[in-house]
């Protein structure tokens, strides 16, 4: 029997997979993927929606590197919204409404359409290592080789749904699960956690009754996600909005009546579910003090009536579900087409791989995705780019591409997921990246567009378009940090719509952007910038108005650099330090941080260990 | 093995005649040089962790017995290096120890540094930072209140303060960060003015403890003391007779960092680092004179207190005017010679130039027993708060969480993003957790899930 070769094999199809397969490809690597079932291709298994506060960031900052999450989105979307507009340049972050029947053919066309690339529908139950490739074998004996693997197993690995106390193999929304490849990634050195999650019921939209909740529209001449697609409005809102309704007492006494029947309360589950992501169980349990909890109810596609309930995720037995959904205000004479579930799955502990995604125990094996941990659709793509351009990098014998937590969300995440690892599904927040000011949405362009251009993954038209951009922002910036303006009854009109001070004497443009009322949009018209497009525009204001800000931000990423920048050397015997307490030897021996600052990020190593740790490399120099 | 394992050794009682003195020997090979300089047999047999031995201590090298006395071993991790200690408690003969000493050091044990063993109690984990720092104040604290300062640091008076205060500011930021990364979570909108309060709030309470920091040096350091006036206004007498009030205690500089010409006088609680002036003075001077005299007055104005010495018998003249004008805001007029026949222009004369005065005679020490409280009064509000920050590290966050907490306070005021206040907090918060040596972590969405419900 001839062995099928190829330089990269991906398993999975999923938002991980899609990444992985597209950037190798891309980068000349003959790459194949093997799915389950290939009408699961960038599958949307819960809420339809892409983007959010800080996932929105990592859409961007995936575009930029060259990936497709974001122009899918921009090519299937009903509708977008930018949320924490008042908040802050930092967290503005952009939300689209999916069309998951749409996004998935269109991923997949797009797949089926590119060099290099074959989709093969298979299940792989076994990989091991073969002198220089690795052999995966599938289901029905088929045998292949590849020089690379990315294994993006998503929740597939020994999944189990539960529905009250019963539990069903099965993959997400009725797809099978893979049985045997957990085994096989666990002999090439991982090691295995149980997580669960879950997804609420999909009701007939027909059935609900929108007079009694609030409309939520999308923005008008809202933002698209691609930098392709920058100064275009995406789709008018209306057409598919989404709407906000609430559960009510009786919604409580359902859940407290029934809990015993909920795997959570009856001892049943397993797996570590997600704080953030809690089922409605758990909000009437953990919280009883709060009367009535936010349901919001966002569309499945244009082409089907079926609505996806979020806030209402639940375990609790069908029978027991149309009761617990009618309960909620407007859903009274609802209809479930599917009805809630918790997932039960097995995925790896990232700390067994490096910051390249590749796991330290069989180089040239890649793990991205929710088998890392994580959660999200967009957490997954952003892990599924990494780990495609490191298998190619692998094949072609180049260095890894690594980005750190100063260069993007992206390196944030990783570094989270590799350095410290988790404990329950990782969610990607805001909160988490220490220097956000700097790393927007708005600029993910700025910070990583290169490294997608270097790296082969962005065309030439867009490097052109990238640079125009770029060139101007630098320009227009010089302009306007010397510019000052007088005194005009026009100026101070505007001033005075703007709520804010007219002024008296001549008075810098930047000073003048300091004041909150103020903004570069307001101002063109009286600095000769009336021309510009907004996101230009948007650029310069972000960039005088916080200067201040930013600088600071620049000094810890400086700081932070430093840390980065002291080599902790490969082979370091840990458990020789005796300078060291004993859980930090224990902890950094396991973790084998590549330099100082990652060291002082593992959980059980304290400040005093890294001191210790820096005075045993000086004297060893 | 690291040379971090090597066994050192130091006399750890103070260079000064006492009943007892000790030597502290750490590291791996502790107990083996105990063995060889101490002799019992239990010990040679089977040495046991926290048990006390009587023995002889001789110098093995020519088995010359130095002295007998007592033994402890404090065996790894259970000691306060957390590596094999043994302490050797002899007689307080500073000429013995350091024969001890000597022969510790030709069993193998090297004389440690200054400050040795609490730095490997420091990077063997045992204290932290913050703790690691109260300890060498501890040891360079020159007087009762200082001990008693450094004590409450290292008991964690000060790591409770921090912690509090991180506390409050964490709340603040959770709130923000909720908002930030929840926008359409159900909640009451984010009070700027709340924020804009707590964070003056915090800055007021950094402000009292940075107001601490230099009664800290002061107890740390000494009260940096000139004791001036003219010629023959009884300078040295003055000076005599404050060290004599408290012999015992007098000490030389210790370390060699310190101004050879620096005396310690202990006042009350209160230590005194003496520095000498006689330059000070008017008339005629060469160029040479001209400089010394210049650096005495720039000592004199820049000292943390003045005392300033009058001839009782002869009144104040128009040069002590002079002289007093350049003087520092904490001054004392000593009226010397009380047990003379005062100048009638000095009866009743309570103040000079604003400075408060006392009558004494440096001849027969009369008068000076007043000294000690004046002078804590003019350093010690009664009741003040009690704790102390030391070391220019934690004053150096202290300062920098300071500056992020009242940006974050004007920006709030200020209507400034909320997003950008977050940014400022959570520096205060770095800050100050770098002063207890917090390990970072994920505080804050750790207390976002805990408070509030949020998730799809």
């Amino acid at each position: 029997m001839t062995e099928a070769a190829f330089e990269t094999a991906v398993i999975g199809a999923g938002h991980a997979a899609c990444e992985a397969a597209l950037a190798a490809a891309r980068m000349g690597c003959r790459t194949a993927v093997f799915a389950i079932n290939l009408d699961s291709v960038a599958f949307m298994p819960c809420n339809p929606s892409v983007g959010g506060t800080s996932k929105g960031h990592l859409v961007r900052e995936i575009d930029a590197l060259g990936g497709e999450m974001g122009r899918n989105t921009d090519k299937t979307m009903l509708q977008t919204r930018m949320l924490n507009t008042s908040k802050g340049p930092a967290v503005y972050s952009l939300r689209a409404q999916a069309d998951k029947r749409a996004y998935s053919a269109e991923m997949k066309r797009t797949l089926e359409n590119t060099d290099n690339l074959r989709l093969i529908q298979a299940e792989i139950t076994d990989v091991r290592r073969e002198r220089d490739y690795f052999r995966l074998e599938t289901d029905l004996g088929e045998v292949y080789r590849a020089r690379a693997v990315v294994a993006a197993a998503g929740t597939y690995l020994n999944a189990e749904c539960l529905y009250g106390l019963r539990r069903v193999e099965s993959g997400p929304s009725g797809f099978r699960g893979s049985k045997r490849l957990r085994a096989a990634l666990e002999k090439l050195g991982l090691e295995f956690m149980r997580f669960k999650t879950g997804t609420p019921a999909r009701l007939d939209g027909r059935t609900l009754d929108y007079s009694r909740m609030t409309l939520q529209p999308g923005d008008d001449g809202g933002e698209f996600f691609s930098f392709e697609n920058e100064g275009r409005a995406a789709p008018a809102a209306g057409q598919t909005p989404c709407y906000l309704t609430y559960t009510t007492a009786r919604t409580r006494e359902i859940i407290l009546e029934n809990l015993r029947l909920s795997p959570f309360y009856a001892g049943e589950a397993r797996g570590t579910g997600a704080r953030y992501c809690p089922s409605i169980e758990d909000k009437i349990v953990r919280f009883a003090d709060k009367e009535t909890h936010q349901v919001f109810i966002e569309p499945e596609g244009a082409g089907t009536n079926e609505v996806y309930v979020q806030g209402v995720s639940t375990a609790l037995p069908p029978g027991v579900q149309t009761e617990l959904y009618r309960s909620v205000a407007g859903l009274e004479r609802c209809e479930i087409t599917r009805p809630a579930y918790a997932i039960e799955y097995d995925c790896a502990d990232a700390r067994g791989l490096t910051a390249g995604l590749m796991a330290r125990g069989a180089p040239g094996l890649f793990l991205a995705g929710q088998v890392n941990g994580s959660s999200g659709y967009e957490e997954a793509a952003a892990q599924g780019i990494i780990a495609g351009i490191n298998a190619a990098n692998y094949v072609l014998g180049r260095e890894p591409f690594k980005l750190d937590r100063s260069q993007g969300y992206i390196g944030v995440l990783i570094d989270d997921l590799v350095t410290k690892g988790t404990r329950e599904p990782y969610r990607m927040m805001t909160s988490r990246a220490e220097y956000r000011l700097v790393l927007r949405q708005d600029n993910a362009d700025a910070r990583l567009t290169p490294a997608g251009f270097a790296l082969g993954l962005v065309s030439p038209e867009r490097w052109a378009r990238f640079t125009r951009k770029r060139d101007i922002i630098k320009e227009e910036l010089k302009r306007a940090r010397g510019l000052t303006l007088r005194p005009s009854p026009e100026l101070n009109g505007a001033l005075a719509e703007a709520g804010t001070a007219p002024i008296t004497a001549p008075a810098r443009l930047d000073a003048l952007l300091r004041r909150p009322e103020l903004n570069m949009r307001r101002l063109a018209p009286f600095c000769g910038a009336e021309g510009l497009p907004g996101y230009i525009l948007d650029a310069v204001n972000t960039e005088i108005k916080y200067e201040g800000y930013i600088e600071r931000q620049n000094e810890q990423i400086s700081r932070f650099k430093e840390m980065e920048g002291l080599a902790l050397p490969e082979g370091l015997d840990y458990a020789a330090m005796s300078c060291l307490r004993t859980e930090a030897r224990q902890k950094l021996e396991a973790a084998r941080p590549a330099n100082i600052g990652q060291a002082g990020r593992i959980s059980g190593v304290s400040p005093a260990d890294i001191s210790a740790l820096m005075i045993e490399l000086k004297k060893r120099r | 093995m690291t040379s971090n394992n090597d066994t050192i050794v130091q006399i750890t009682t103070p260079a000064a005649p006492s009943a007892i003195g000790v030597v502290r020997v750490s590291g791996a090979g502790a107990v083996r040089v105990a063995q060889q300089m101490f002799k019992n047999r239990s010990l040679r047999e089977r040495p046991e962790s926290h048990r006390v031995y009587y023995g002889r201590i001789v110098d093995p090298s020519d088995g010359a017995e130095l002295d007998e006395g007592l033994l402890i071993l404090m065996l790894a991790p259970r000691s306060y290096t957390r590596e094999d200690v043994a302490e050797i408690h002899a007689h307080g003969n500073v000429r013995l120890l350091r024969r001890i000493l000597a022969a510790a050091a030709a069993c193998g044990a090297r004389p440690a540094l200054a400050g040795e063993f609490t730095k490997r109690a420091f990077l063997n984990g045992r204290i932290d930072l913050s703790q690691a720092e109260a300890v060498a104040g501890l040891i360079y604290a020159n007087s009762d209140m200082a001990a008693r300062a450094s004590l409450a640091q290292l008991s964690g008076r000060l790591r409770e303060a921090v912690g509090r205060w991180r506390e409050e500011i964490l709340s603040l930021m959770a709130r923000i960060e909720l908002s930030v990364d929840y926008p359409e979570h159900d909640m009451e909108p984010l009070n700027l003015r709340r924020i804009e309060e707590g964070a003056r709030a915090l800055v007021a309470g950094i402000d009292e403890m940075l107001q601490n920091a230099g009664s800290g040096r002061i107890l740390r350091d000494g009260v940096n003391t000139v004791i001036a006036g003219l010629p023959n206004s009884g300078k040295s007498s003055v000076l005599n007779a404050l060290l004599r009030e408290d012999r015992a205690i007098v000490t030389d500089a210790p370390g060699t960092t310190r101004d050879l010409l620096t005396e310690y006088a202990a006042l009350g609680e209160l230590t005194l680092r003496l520095t000498d002036t006689a330059g000070i003075r008017g008339g005629a001077l060469d160029r040479a004179e001209e400089i010394g005299v210049a650096r005495a007055r720039e000592a004199f104005a820049g000292a943390d207190l003045a005392l300033y010495a009058v001839d009782g018998s002869r009144g104040l003249t128009e040069e002590d005017s002079a002289l007093l004008s350049g003087a520092p805001s904490k001054c004392v007029v000593l009226i010397n010679k009380a047990d003379l026949r005062l100048c009638p222009a000095l009866d009743g004369v309570s103040q000079v130039m604003g400075f408060p005065v006392l009558r004494v005679s440096a001849k027969d020490g009369s008068g000076f027993e007043a000294l000690p409280p004046l002078v804590k009064s003019m350093f010690f509000d009664e009741g003040a708060s009690d704790f102390f920050i030391y070391g220019e590290r934690h004053i150096e966050c202290a300062k920098a969480a300071r500056a992020a907490l009242l940006r974050a306070a004007d920006g709030a005021g200020g209507g400034v993003f909320e997003d950008l206040l977050s940014l400022d907090l959570k520096e205060a918060y770095a800050r100050l957790g770098e002063i207890t040596g917090a390990e970072a972590g994920e505080d804050v969405i750790d207390r976002i899930f805990s408070e509030f419900c949020v998730g799809k």
